[in-house]
C-alpha cells in the first residue's frame, strides 16, 4: 500500500514499471546500514574448551545471554520514573507494546508518560484506531505514529473527521491522505483553518497551482507543519542570498520540499559549494535539487574524487558527461563503481588523504 | 554576495568547516595586498654578536645613540644593517676590529669597523679636513681606501681573501696584490721593523706583489693571520710567512720576529698545502691528501703529546696525533687546543680549554671527536654531517650541511650568540635566520656570512 | 585464533574493547566524532540478537499453572513485558560504553584519531603517558593569510608568492627544526652547564618534561606545487593553533602571506592513516574488525614502547 502511495506520487517522472525494473539496484542505494546484524570476532580459547564440553551450539550461545534482573515486584502505587514500572499492571501499555508502540521514548518527553499512563485502552484507543483503519492505514504504522504523537489522543474524534474531510475536499487523493497522516502524525493536531492558512502560504509564496500544492504537501507532509520562523528564514535564504528567480524557486521547492526544512546555514554552504566550487549554474541546480539536500561532506567528497580522476565534468554538451544528480545518489560503493568508474581502493585512498 | 548570479569569487576555497557567511560576504577586492621587500638581491646577510664596545660588531649609528643606551655586549646574533644595504662577499674578525669584502658601484671594496688603535682599519678621520679628529674606534663600516696604481680597476681591487690578527689586517685582492694595515712592531705587516713607530693616524698601507712574494710562476691565493704574525698560501701548496716567531709561529726555523716574508720547509716542503689555520700562536696547515702539520706553541701538547715534547715547534711537522682519525677536511686551530673534521663529517678536539666533551673534560691529549647528535644529526635528519668547522682563542663553532652553526667554549663576552655569557660545554646552535656559509671567529666577536631563506 | 561469526549481541558487547583508529574527517569536532562512533555500536548492538524479556514470577495469578491447562500455563508463564525492549528501551545506550581519547585533535585537523574503548581506556591512557609523536602532514596555501590561519575565515592579506621555491621552504624548514631541538633543552629542566645536559645532547632527542610546550622534532617539505605547500611535521605537544601558527609564521618569514589549507594527522605513535577507520565504515562489523587490527599493532610495538618509556625517565 505504501509502495503504490509512493508510486502514485512519482508517477509524473518515472511510470510504475521502470521503478520495478530498477529496484534491485535501488537495494544496493539503500546502503550498508540495513543488513548488520552479523559482527566478526576472536573466539577466544576458553569459549572453544566450553564448546567442546557442550557439543551443542546453542547451548554455548545461551551462556553467553545476559539475565534479565529481577527487582522483585513493585506496587502500583509507589513513584517511578519510566513506564516500564506500570507494564505488567496496565493492560493498555501491554497492547501499546503488541502495537509496536516505543514506551522508552515517550516517557522521555516531558509530561507523555503521565498522560499515556492514565489512557484507557478501549475507550480513548480503540475509537481512534478504528477511524485511522477507515482512513486507509496500514496497522503496521501505529506503532510509529503513536510513538511520535501521542497526543493524537487527545483530540475530538469529530475535529479529527473534519479535518480528513478538509483534505478530501482540497482533492488530496486516497494515497495522498494516508501517506500525509502516516509520514506527519502531528499533521491531524492541526486546526483546519491552520493548515488552510499554511498551505495558503505556500501557494502563495511559491505561485503554486492546486496540482503542485497537493503534491508538495505529499511529498514532505512535515513541511507544513513545520516551524514557520524556520521556514521563512529558508525561503529567504533560497531567494535572496541564493538568487533563485520566483519560477526557479516554486520548481525547487516542489521537488524537494525537504530543503525548507534544512538549516538555512547548512544550505547557504552546500549552494556555495555547489555553485562556486563545482560551478554548477542555478538552472543545474534546480534540474537536481538532490544536490542541495546531500550533506557536504559527502558532495565534497566525491566531487573532490571525480575531479582528482579528471571526470569532473558537468556540462552537457562536452564529452564525458557526467550528470550532477549521479553524483550524490547510491552509497559510496555505487558511486565508485558506475559513477567514477575506478575501484574502491583508490576511493579509500583519496578519503584518506583530505 | 551570492545573489548577484555569475560573480565568481576571486579565491576558491577549500572549507573545512561550515562556511561562515561573513566569509562568503566578504568583499574581495579591499583585501589589502602585502607587497614586502623581496628585492633583497644580495646574495648575503650578516648577523654579528660578541662584544660591543669596541665597535667592532658595527651595528651602531651614532655616537650620541651609543652612549644613551650603552650595551656592552650583543649576546644573541643580530643582524647587520650594513649587510642590508651592501652587498658583502667575506668577513674577517681581528681582535676587536672587524673586515668586510664588499663589491659596490663606487670602487670601495674594503670596509671595516672596530678598534682603529693601531690603523688596522686605516687613516681614519673625522670633522674639519684641516683639522682633522682621529678615530681610535668606529662604530659603523667604513671605507678603507686602498691605493692603486696606475690601470687598477674596481675588478682588480675586489678582495680575494683577507685576515686579520692582534692589530694587523691582511688583504689579497684579485689581481695578486698584498695590502697590509695596521701594527707592524713583528714585522707582520711584512715590512721591514722601524723603531719607534707611530702606528695611531698613520696613513700608511704597505703594497706588496705577489710577485715578490712567490715569483711569476706562482700566485697568493690565501692569506691568514696569527696573533702577530701573517702566513701566505699559493696555489703550489707553498707557505710564506713573516711576523712575530718567539713560540716558533712563522715556522722558520728560529724565534725570531721576520719583517722579511720567507718561504718555510720542514716536513711541508714537498707538500701542498691547501688549508692554513691559526687564531693565535698555534698554526695548522692541511695538505691535499688529507694530513694535517702544525708548528708554533704547543704548550697544552697540541702539536706533539709525547713524554719530552718541545712546547715550541719552529718548523713545521707533520702531526702523528691526527694520523688515526682517517683523511681529514678541515683544521682549526685555537689557543690552547686544535681541532680537525674528518671526511666522515666528524669533529676531533684535543689540546686543554672547553672541548666540548662536557664540563669534566678540560683537557684530551689525544683527539676525540664529538658525537654526531651534538650536531644536529637524530632520526630526522639522518644525513646532517659538519662540513666546516673553525675557532676563536678560546671558543669553537662548526657548520653542518643544513647550515645551522654550533658554537661551545668560553663566552666572556657573548660570542656565543647563546644569549647569555655563562660557559657552553658542548656544541649548542646559535640562532641564526638564515643558512650559514662562513663564519669569522673574532676574539669576543663573531660574524657570520648566511644566506637569506627567500 | 579462529574467527567466528556472531549474531547475538551480549558476546559481540563482551568483545568490544580495545584501541580504536579513527580517521577524523576535517571540520567535525571530536566530541562529534565519538558521539557518532558510540551510537554506531549502539546501533549496531540494538540490532543483534537480543536477550529475550524475563519470565514473570509464577504465583502471582493463579498460582502454579499445570502443563495440563494451557490457560493458566500461559498465564503462569508470561512474559515480563516490563522488560521488552519497547518499555524498557534500547538494551545498549552510548553510556553503557566507556570511551576516552588518546590526544585531542583540533576541529579542522583531519587523520588519526585514537579512543581507548571499554577495557581500551587503560591502553589509551598509557599511551597518553608515553607521549608518542605525531606525524602531520600540513599544507599551506600561499597567497592570502586569513583571520584565524585557516580557511573558513576572511582574508587578511593577499601577497606575491613568484620568489618562494621549493629549497627556500625546505631549507627555513630544517632551520625550525634545528632551532626547536634547541629549543628541548630549555623544555626538558635541565642546566645547561652541567654533565647532565652534555649527556642528554649526546642522545640527541629529548622529550620534554612536561606537556604545556610544543615540540616539533622534524619539519620537511614534501610536496609544493604553487601554490600549495605540503610540509611533514614530527611532534609532541601540539594543538591546531600552534600548527597553523606555525605555517603563518613560516609564510611571513618567506616575506609572503599564505593560510593552512589543510592539516592531517598521519601517524600517532605506531598507529597509521592507512589503518585508521574511514568514515563509511563507522558501523559495528568495521569498528570491532579495526579494534582488532589494533590490537595487534599494540602487541607487535609493546615491547618497544616499554623501551621508549625507560629512556624518558
Amino acid at each position: 500500500m505504501f509502495c503504490s502511495a509512493i508510486r502514485n506520487i512519482l508517477k509524473n517522472s518515472q511510470n510504475a514499471a521502470k521503478y520495478g525494473a530498477i529496484s534491485p539496484q535501488l537495494r544496493n542505494l539503500r546502503g550498508q546500514g540495513v543488513a548488520q546484524s552479523e559482527v566478526q570476532v576472536f573466539k577466544s580459547p576458553d569459549i572453544i574448551a566450553q564448546q567442546n564440553d557442550k557439543e551443542t551450539e546453542p547451548a554455548t550461545q545461551d551462556s553467553f545471554k545476559e539475565v534479565a534482573l529481577d527487582f522483585g515486584n513493585r506496587e502500583a502505587h509507589v513513584p517511578s520514573f519510566n513506564l516500564a514500572a506500570y507494564v505488567n499492571k496496565s493492560s493498555t501499555l501491554q497492547q501499546f507494546i503488541s502495537l509496536g508502540v516505543d514506551l522508552h521514548s515517550i516517557e522521555r518527553r516531558k509530561g507523555l508518560g503521565q498522560f499515556v499512563l492514565q489512557l484507557d485502552f478501549e475507550k480513548n484507543v480503540k475509537p481512534f484506531i478504528t477511524f485511522l483503519v477507515d482512513q486507509g492505514i496500514s496497522p503496521d504504522d501505529f506503532g510509529r505514529m503513536f510513538t511520535k504523537n501521542p497526543l493524537l489522543f487527545k483530540e475530538d474524534l469529530d475535529d479529527l473527521q473534519t479535518r480528513v474531510d478538509y483534505l478530501k475536499s482540497k482533492r488530496f487523493s486516497d494515497e495522498a491522505r494516508q501517506r500525509i497522516l502516516t509520514h506527519n502524525p502531528y499533521w491531524l493536531m492541526f486546526s483546519t483553518r491552520r493548515v488552510d492558512r499554511r498551505l495558503g502560504y505556500f501557494q502563495k509564496e511559491f505561485r503554486l497551482s492546486g496540482h503542485d500544492l497537493r503534491l508538495l504537501a505529499t511529498r514532505e507532509p512535515n513541511v507544513v507543519t513545520y516551524n514557520m520562523e524556520h521556514l521563512r528564514k529558508s525561503v529567504f535564504t533560497l531567494r535572496e542570498e541564493m538568487g533563485f528567480s520566483p519560477k526557479e524557486l516554486s520548481a525547487l521547492v516542489v521537488r524537494k520540499p525537504r530543503l525548507m526544512m534544512i538549516p538555512p546555514d547548512d544550505l547557504v554552504e552546500r549552494f556555495s559549494y555547489i555553485h562556486q566550487d563545482m560551478g554548477l549554474s542555478h538552472a543545474q541546480i534546480v534540474q537536481c535539487p538532490e544536490l542541495l539536500a546531500s550533506r557536504e561532506f559527502r558532495l565534497r567528497e566525491r566531487h573532490e574524487f571525480l575531479k582528482l580522476l579528471g571526470r569532473a565534468q558537468y556540462d552537457p554538451q562536452k564529452d564525458m558527461y557526467i550528470s550532477p544528480k549521479t553524483i550524490v545518489e547510491g552509497n559510496n560503493f555505487y558511486f565508485v563503481r558506475n559513477v567514477a568508474k575506478s575501484d574502491f581502493e583508490t576511493f579509500d585512498l583519496f578519503l584518506r588523504t583530505r | 554576495m551570492l545573489k548577484t548570479r555569475g560573480i565568481a569569487l576571486g579565491i576558491s576555497r577549500s572549507y573545512t568547516a561550515k562556511a561562515k557567511r561573513s566569509v562568503l560576504a566578504q568583499d574581495k577586492s579591499k583585501i589589502k595586498e602585502y607587497s614586502p621587500k623581496t628585492t633583497d638581491n644580495h646574495e648575503y646577510r650578516v648577523y654579528v654578536w660578541g662584544f660591543q664596545e669596541t665597535g667592532a660588531l658595527g651595528l651602531q649609528t651614532s655616537v650620541k645613540k651609543a652612549k644613551e643606551r650603552y650595551t656592552e655586549m650583543v649576546h644573541h646574533p643580530t643582524r647587520l644593517q650594513f649587510s642590508n644595504n651592501n652587498d658583502i662577499r667575506d668577513v674577517a674578525a681581528g681582535y676587536g676590529f672587524t673586515a668586510y669584502a664588499v663589491k659596490r658601484d663606487d670602487g670601495e671594496t674594503l670596509f671595516g669597523s672596530g678598534l682603529n688603535t693601531d690603523s688596522q682599519l686605516g687613516f681614519q678621520v673625522k670633522g674639519n679636513p684641516n683639522d682633522p679628529a682621529n678615530l681610535d674606534v668606529i662604530i659603523y663600516p667604513t671605507a678603507i681606501k686602498l691605493p692603486r696604481v696606475q690601470g687598477e680597476t674596481d675588478e682588480d681591487m675586489q678582495v680575494k681573501s683577507m685576515s686579520a690578527g692582534r692589530a694587523h689586517l691582511v688583504v689579497l685582492t684579485q689581481n695578486g696584490t698584498i695590502f697590509t694595515l695596521g701594527n707592524n712592531s713583528y714585522g707582520q705587516c711584512g715590512r721591514s721593523i722601524i723603531e719607534e713607530e707611530r702606528y695611531s693616524k698613520s696613513a700608511l698601507i704597505h703594497r706588496i706583489s705577489q710577485e715578490d712574494i712567490c715569483g711569476k710562476e706562482d700566485q697568493v691565493v690565501h692569506v691568514e693571520c696569527g696573533q702577530d704574525h701573517s702566513m701566505f698560501l699559493t696555489k703550489n701548496g707553498r707557505v710564506y710567512t713573516c711576523g712575530w716567531g718567539a713560540d716558533g709561529q712563522t715556522g722558520q726555523g728560529n724565534y725570531h720576529t721576520a719583517g722579511q716574508i720567507t718561504l718555510i720547509g720542514g716536513d711541508i716542503e714537498k707538500e701542498k698545502i691547501v688549508r692554513l689555520s691559526c687564531s693565535s700562536d698555534c698554526v695548522l696547515a692541511l695538505n691535499e691528501a688529507g694530513d694535517a702539520f702544525g708548528w708554533g706553541n704547543s704548550e697544552y701538547g697540541q702539536l706533539d703529546d709525547s713524554e719530552h715534547a718541545e712546547t715550541q715547534i719552529n718548523t713545521p711537522r707533520a702531526l702523528k696525533l691526527t694520523k688515526s682519525i682517517g683523511k681529514i677536511k678541515d683544521v682549526a686551530a685555537g689557543g690552547s687546543f686544535c681541532m680537525a673534521l674528518n671526511d666522515q663529517g666528524l669533529v676531533y678536539t684535543w689540546g686543554f680549554g672547553i672541548l666540548g666533551f662536557g664540563p669534566f673534560v678540560e683537557q684530551t691529549s689525544k683527539p676525540q671527536h664529538l658525537l654526531p647528535p651534538l650536531f644536529g644529526r637524530n632520526d630526522f635528519s639522518n644525513a646532517t654531517t659538519v662540513v666546516s668547522i673553525g675557532c676563536g682563542v678560546f671558543h669553537m663553532g662548526a657548520v653542518n650541511s643544513d647550515g645551522d652553526l654550533f658554537m661551545w667554549g668560553k663566552n666572556r663576552f657573548g660570542h656565543l650568540g647563546l644569549g647569555h655569557k655563562k660557559d657552553q660545554f658542548f656544541p649548542f646552535k646559535a640562532a641564526i635566520n638564515g643558512k650559514v656559509t662562513k663564519v669569522a671567529y673574532g676574539v669576543d666577536h663573531t660574524i657570520a656570512l648566511c644566506k637569506s631563506y627567500f | 585464533m579462529a574467527l567466528t561469526k556472531v549474531y547475538n549481541a551480549a558476546t559481540a558487547f563482551k568483545n568490544l574493547g580495545g584501541v580504536l583508529n579513527v580517521y577524523k574527517p576535517a571540520g567535525m569536532k571530536v566530541k562529534h566524532v565519538r558521539n557518532a562512533i558510540l551510537n554506531n555500536i549502539c546501533k549496531g548492538l540494538n540490532k543483534m540478537e537480543q536477550r529475550e524479556p524475563g519470565k514473570l514470577r509464577e504465583g502471582r495469578f493463579l498460582g502454579t499453572g499445570t502443563a495440563a491447562d494451557p490457560v493458566l500455563h500461559n498465564i503462569a508463564f508470561q512474559t515480563d513485558q516490563s522488560d521488552h525492549v519497547l518499555s524498557a528501551g534500547p538494551r545498549y545506550l552510548p553510556r553503557d560504553l566507556s570511551c576516552s581519547t588518546v590526544s585531542s585533535l583540533g576541529d579542522h585537523t583531519s587523520g588519526v584519531l585514537l579512543f581507548g574503548i571499554n577495557r581500551g581506556t587503560g591502553q589509551s591512557s598509557s599511551i597518553r603517558k608515553s607521549r608518542p609523536v605525531r606525524v602531520y602532514h600540513i599544507t599551506g596555501r600561499l597567497g592570502s593569510a586569513t583571520e584565524n590561519h585557516l580557511p573558513d575565515s576572511r582574508v587578511t592579506m593577499r601577497a606575491n608568492h613568484r620568489h618562494v621555491s621549493a629549497d627556500r621552504i625546505s631549507g627555513l624548514a630544517a632551520s625550525i627544526q634545528a632551532s626547536h631541538q634547541r629549543k628541548m633543552f630549555e623544555l626538558c629542566g635541565v642546566d645547561l652547564q652541567t654533565q647532565e645536559a652534555y649527556e642528554l645532547a649526546c642522545k640527541g632527542l629529548l622529550r620534554p618534561a612536561d606537556e604545556s610546550q610544543p615540540v616539533v622534532y622534524g619539519i620537511r617539505l614534501v610536496h609544493f606545487e604553487r601554490p600549495h605547500f605540503t610540509l611533514e611535521l614530527h611532534s609532541i605537544n601540539e594543538t591546531q593553533e600552534y600548527l597553523v601558527a606555525l605555517v603563518h609564521d613560516l609564510a611571513l618569514e618567506l616575506r609572503t602571506a599564505a593560510h593552512c589549507s589543510q592539516l592531517r594527522c598521519v601517524r600517532h605513535a605506531h598507529f597509521d592513516v592507512r589503518d585508521s577507520l574511514l568514515r563509511n565504515s563507522w558501523h559495528l562489523p568495521g569498528i570491532i574488525k579495526n579494534l582488532r587490527h589494533q590490537r595487534d599493532i599494540l602487541r607487535a610495538h609493546n615491547q618497544q614502547h616499554r623501551v621508549e618509556l625507560k629512556a624518558i625517565h
